[in-house]
């Protein structure tokens, strides 16, 4: 904790040390994406669901506060309802060559989906593959401190670092990981603070000319505070992407290592999608994603067929369909369709 | 704590590392060239007449952090998009609305359209197509009357070759038997002219 102290006590006189700036010249911006869609879904052999959603109405605000300090925050609007949440909000000190320090609360930097590619406007189906919610529970945010960077090895090759530690997921014994991630600890006891802090990070190589990258991320922390036994979750993860002219490749696999006083939990996700852009504006999907889970029949399989057209480099209507294969291979009847349409302002 | 301090121990390892790399190490890209690829590497390409230059700066900040840039490659492109940036010629402050995908520069990687700049395709179609070709190819309609021919602005070694400055230089000045266009144009439509070129040239460069 003291070394914590220390980076931030250092961290700040360091960003104040920046020649101030007024704010109002360098550009404070309001931005975001929105999205609407309808879907329609199997739920049983002689039931459907079919429903309209405003799925995000998500606010972005940034902007420059001094010379090298940022600032940035979402506030998260959900399914038009009463879900409102703070996605992330956190200063960023850029002062040193190549080497970004934030604070705050931030999206985890684990993985591709999670931090870069969730947002709807990017995300090429209109749905998180399987995998992304109860093995890593995207969008997992915390707070923290968060430093990343990047480094030039040779012509387009970069690698490209982030390291964290934030206060970490923490929820019940042996509980589901998706359940961990809520920030608003009020309701745990002590208000959720304690002394154990999760930490982690990505490595990643991009081959800029070859069109490809690949890294690894890892995390762990308690997230079970016991008198006598501390319960540890950790999650590796592996990544890679390839794009050749209009075709995007790309994959992503996490695994969980879940201690939990009734047995330790193994759990593992991820997805394989494909993508090939045809003039500018259509865009065909492929996406196989996977979870499997403790126990009987929790396991889950996914093939996703998807169709998006872009209306301009900014919006686009994504189609998707998906094909459900639970634990007993096929005999599910639970597809779905989803429509969509998003933008980012 | 040993944990805890290993991470930033190696966080700071990590920072050293990229800190001592040497410059000459730093590729030499374009702007136009990284601007295709990083933030390609997520999301299509956003075309530079969409923001201002102080919006731009502000969203490049932005990427700097998310998408681990090293502080060249954004200083490029930076460089690249305030050049296309839109003009505040009247109070405008949106950001920019709905805008239909501009004109298709054959991008190749990841098949995103590139945008053209409107001022500078214009410019370009105006002043350089005759000679030079709509594609850049050096296959223009007046080309067959030249000699020495003009240059093959889509040739990546040419591209490869050339610095914006020098670009600059050529089309504010003239080279050979082109005629300079700085002193009709003014310095703004020469920027524009070269970031067209650039964005004409760039993406063949990088997906033969």
């Amino acid at each position: 904790m003291r070394v914590i102290s220390i980076v931030a006590g250092c961290a700040l006189p360091l960003a104040l040390a920046g020649a101030p700036e007024p704010a109002s010249a360098q550009g404070l911006m309001l931005t975001g994406y929105a999205d609407f869609e309808a879907r329609y879904a199997k739920t049983g052999p002689d039931n459907s669901e079919f429903f309209f959603d405003n799925y995000h109405f998500n606010l972005i605000a940034m902007g420059k506060l001094y010379k090298n300090l940022f600032a940035s925050g979402e506030v998260e609007y959900e399914h038009a309802g009463e879900e409102i949440m703070l996605e992330y909000a956190f200063l960023s000190y850029t002062g040193f060559k190549n080497i970004r320090i934030s604070a705050g609360k931030f999206i985890v930097p684990f993985g591709r989906f999670n931090k870069d590619l969730h947002p709807t406007w990017i995300n090429k189906m209109p749905d998180r593959p399987l995998g992304m919610d109860n093995v890593l529970p995207q969008t997992y945010s915390d707070v923290g401190i968060w430093i990343s960077g990047a480094a030039a090895v040779s012509g387009g090759t970069r690698i490209v670092y982030d390291a964290f530690v934030v206060n970490g997921l923490l929820g019940e014994d042996g509980g589901d990981i998706r359940d961990l991630r809520d920030n608003d600890r009020e309701g745990l006891s002590a208000g959720g603070r304690d002394n154990n802090k999760a930490f982690g990070g990505r490595l990643g190589v991009e081959l800029g000319p070859q069109g490809l990258d690949v890294g690894a991320s890892v995390y762990t922390g308690n997230y079970f505070d016991d008198p006598t036994d501390n319960l540890t979750l950790t999650l590796f993860g592996a990544d890679a992407a390839y794009a050749y002219k209009g075709l995007e490749v790309r994959a992503e696999a996490v695994f969980a290592s879940q201690d939990a006083t009734a047995g330790d939990l193994k759990k593992k996700g991820g997805y394989a999608q494909a993508a090939y852009m045809v003039r500018g504006r259509f865009e065909p999907v492929i996406r196989f994603s996977l979870k499997d889970m403790p126990g009987e029949n929790n396991d889950q399989r996914r093939l996703s067929f998807g169709g998006n057209y872009y209306v301009s480099a900014n919006s686009s209507v994504r189609l998707a369909y998906h094909v459900n294969m639970e634990q007993d291979a096929f005999a599910s009847d639970n597809n779905a369709a989803v429509a969509q349409f998003n933008i980012m302002f | 704590m040993t944990r805890m301090t290993s991470a930033l121990l190696a966080t700071g390892l990590l920072g050293l590392a990229a800190s001592a790399t040497p410059a000459r190490l730093q590729a030499q890209r374009s702007g136009v060239e990284i601007w295709s690829q990083s933030c390609g590497r997520c999301h299509l390409l956003q075309p530079a007449i969409r923001y201002t230059a102080d919006q731009w700066e502000t969203i490049m900040m932005d990427m700097v952090i998310f998408a681990r840039m090293t502080d060249d490659d954004a200083a490029a492109v930076l460089a690249f998009l305030k050049g296309g940036a839109k003009k505040l010629a009247s109070a405008d402050p949106t950001p920019g609305s709905i805008r239909p995908l501009a004109v298709l520069a054959s991008a190749g990687r990841p098949g995103f359209t590139l945008p053209a700049q409107p001022d500078g395709a214009a410019l370009y179609g105006q002043n350089c197509s005759a000679c030079h070709g709509k594609a850049g190819k050096g296959d223009g309609a007046a080309a067959a009357a030249l000699n020495p021919k003009p240059t093959n602005l889509a040739d990546t070694t040419f591209q490869a070759s050339r610095t914006d400055a020098q670009l600059t230089e050529a089309i504010a000045n003239g080279k050979g038997t082109m005629p300079g266009f700085g002193a009709g144009l003014g310095n703004d439509a020469v920027k524009a002219l070269v970031a067209y070129v650039r964005l004409v040239g760039a993406p063949k460069a990088k997906n033969p």
